[in-house]
């Protein structure tokens, strides 16, 4: 255990160390998030109520939104899968650790670093800015648990389809795929409540509502008491289900690899 | 040798490299066009919950959004190696183009032409072309059309001259070249709603002093017969050509001091 919360701390400060990728990271996030603002502005200009959700909760919807897409890495990170292509991966085969848990700490390690330096300011600009209401005490513990759960069912995707890079020589195609999918399924573009119902149906299906719609709504009080909890459990349960495949494609992937020099 | 037969001669050579990767290629154009769809994507939701936005209607905005990406992808497919400008200053690669004889600016556009970025441009015309001749329930005539495609044009013109403007601070700041992406997404995503919609501040900023509101809006507003903001007179609106032409200017005088502003990285 004590190594793993050593590869956190290490993932941590990694990624303190760029400050000025921090400001303008934070720079785009307002940006966009006042741009966004002024679409749900024009789009609750007829009716109080659009997929449910009131002006206000739309609003803190773009903000929340803009705050966790560093958190749970909405663009992808094409780390891990560039240590398979190189073979760098042969030396994590070595180490007395297990690859994807050694990862997984490292990962949360930055979403910590993430979840203070990118989630916060954002999330406290919309709020400040448009006077929003923030949640009751009880819903903060829920969203905490939401929160490492987003970035844990982000991180366990990343995984899974950054292994493909054992298979493809250009694992490319199948991370941008992803990355479009999660962009508009997570709710991170669009909320999934304002989805037709169709589509509504095809992202309940998949594991990205998890990533965004999830913690947003718990955060917001439209989830509370056993709808919170079974969210909760949604996410733990796609986690785990995406957590084990990842082990079943990295078990398979590492008997393909063929390093260099035998 | 001319510049424009040295640049047709380097583009040729790095699309023959590209087409050299055929599945690589193909699944890059794929990903641009599947990518400028996410924004198409987001439209449709919103309209699957509300009739009009800012006063227009789906079909509207569609026309806006595809006559905007176009506009962006045109800009994009021309001057996208831009993005490298950073970098390239700061590893200390940007003096190499100093000593060449031909202008910095030539070098930093040919050296990095990527064929892939048109999946984004025929994503984007495909989009005009359906819903201009399908939907929009205008009088197409010869007129319109040539509104509609010099608009898209001086769009890109415009588009191009905030880029350069915008790429020029990576010369006076250092490290400020990550900025410089939120301008051009961020100027892209203005452009693809109704101006209306937004701030008054906003409006006046990106008609008078970064003019993108003339990118495709101010046009395509005229030709959908819409108030114009600010209370302009109408036909105002068909000066992107205009603005086009002067933003070209006032980034090519800000491009040109800054290179003799420039300083290489190694001091």
């Amino acid at each position: 255990m004590r190594r793993y919360l050593e590869l956190s701390i290490r993932g941590y400060r990694r990624y303190s160390s760029y400050r000025s990728a921090v400001i303008a990271g934070l720079f785009t996030n307002l940006v966009f998030g006042a741009l966004r603002t002024a679409i749900m502005y024009a789009v609750f200009a007829h009716s109080r109520h659009v997929g449910g959700y009131s002006l206000n909760q739309a609003i803190m919807y773009v903000w929340l939104a803009q705050g966790l897409m560093t958190i749970v890495q909405m663009y992808g990170n094409p780390e891990f899968a560039m240590r398979v292509r190189t073979g760098a991966i042969a030396t994590e085969l070595t180490r007395p650790i297990d690859t994807q848990g050694a990862a997984y700490a490292t990962d949360l390690g930055r979403a910590t670093y993430h979840s203070i330096f990118r989630g916060v300011i954002p999330v406290a600009v919309g709020v400040l800015a448009f006077s929003l209401p923030l949640p009751s005490a009880a819903n903060w513990l829920e969203f905490a648990v939401s929160l490492w759960l987003a970035a844990t069912v982000s991180f366990m995707l990343l995984f899974a389809y950054s292994l493909s890079a054992f298979w493809l020589l250009d694992y490319r195609g199948v991370a941008l795929v992803a990355v479009i999918l999660m962009n508009l399924l997570s709710g991170f573009v669009i909320p999934v409540s304002f989805f037709p119902p169709w589509l509504r149906t095809v992202a309940m299906w998949t594991p990205f509502p998890s990533i965004i719609q999830t913690p947003v709504n718990i955060f917001t009080g439209d989830l509370v008491g056993a709808a919170a909890l079974r969210a909760l459990a949604a996410q733990a349960l796609w986690a785990l289900t995406l957590l084990l495949l990842g082990r079943a494609l990295f078990s398979l992937g590492r008997r393909r690899l063929v390093i260099q020099g035998g | 040798m001319s510049t424009i037969a040295i640049y047709a001669r380097l583009v040729r050579l790095q699309v023959r490299s590209q087409l050299q990767y055929t599945t690589n290629f193909l699944m890059s154009v794929l990903a641009t066009f599947l990518f400028t769809s996410l924004d198409l994507a987001t439209i449709l939701v919103i309209f699957s919950n509300i009739r009009t936005l800012g006063g227009w209607t789906a079909q509207q905005v569609l026309l806006l959004y595809g006559a905007a990406a176009s506009s962006y992808a045109l800009a994009d497919m021309l001057l996208g190696s831009l993005d490298r400008l950073p970098q390239l200053i700061r590893e200390g690669n940007f003096d190499s183009m100093l000593f060449r004889p031909r202008s910095p600016f030539f070098q930093l556009l040919a050296s990095d032409f990527m064929l892939s970025r048109g999946g984004r441009l025929a994503q984007s015309i495909i989009v005009v072309i359906v819903i201009c001749t399908v939907y929009i329930h205008i009088a197409w005539t010869a007129g319109a059309i040539l509104v509609l495609t010099v608009a898209v044009i001086s769009g890109a013109v415009i588009l191009g001259a905030v880029w350069v403007a915008g790429a020029c601070i990576s010369f006076w700041i250092e490290g400020a070249g990550e900025f410089v992406n939120t301008f051009s997404s961020g100027a892209l995503f203005v452009t693809q709603y109704p101006l209306n919609i937004y701030a008054q501040w906003l409006q006046a900023t990106v008609t008078f002093i970064i003019p993108i509101g003339f990118v495709i809006y101010m046009p395509t507003s005229y030709l959908l017969h819409k108030a114009p903001i600010f209370d302009m007179p109408s036909v105002l609106r068909l000066s992107s050509p205009l603005v086009a032409g002067a933003a070209t200017a006032a980034a090519a005088a800000l491009w040109r001091s800054s290179i003799r502003h420039y300083r290489s990285a190694g001091g």
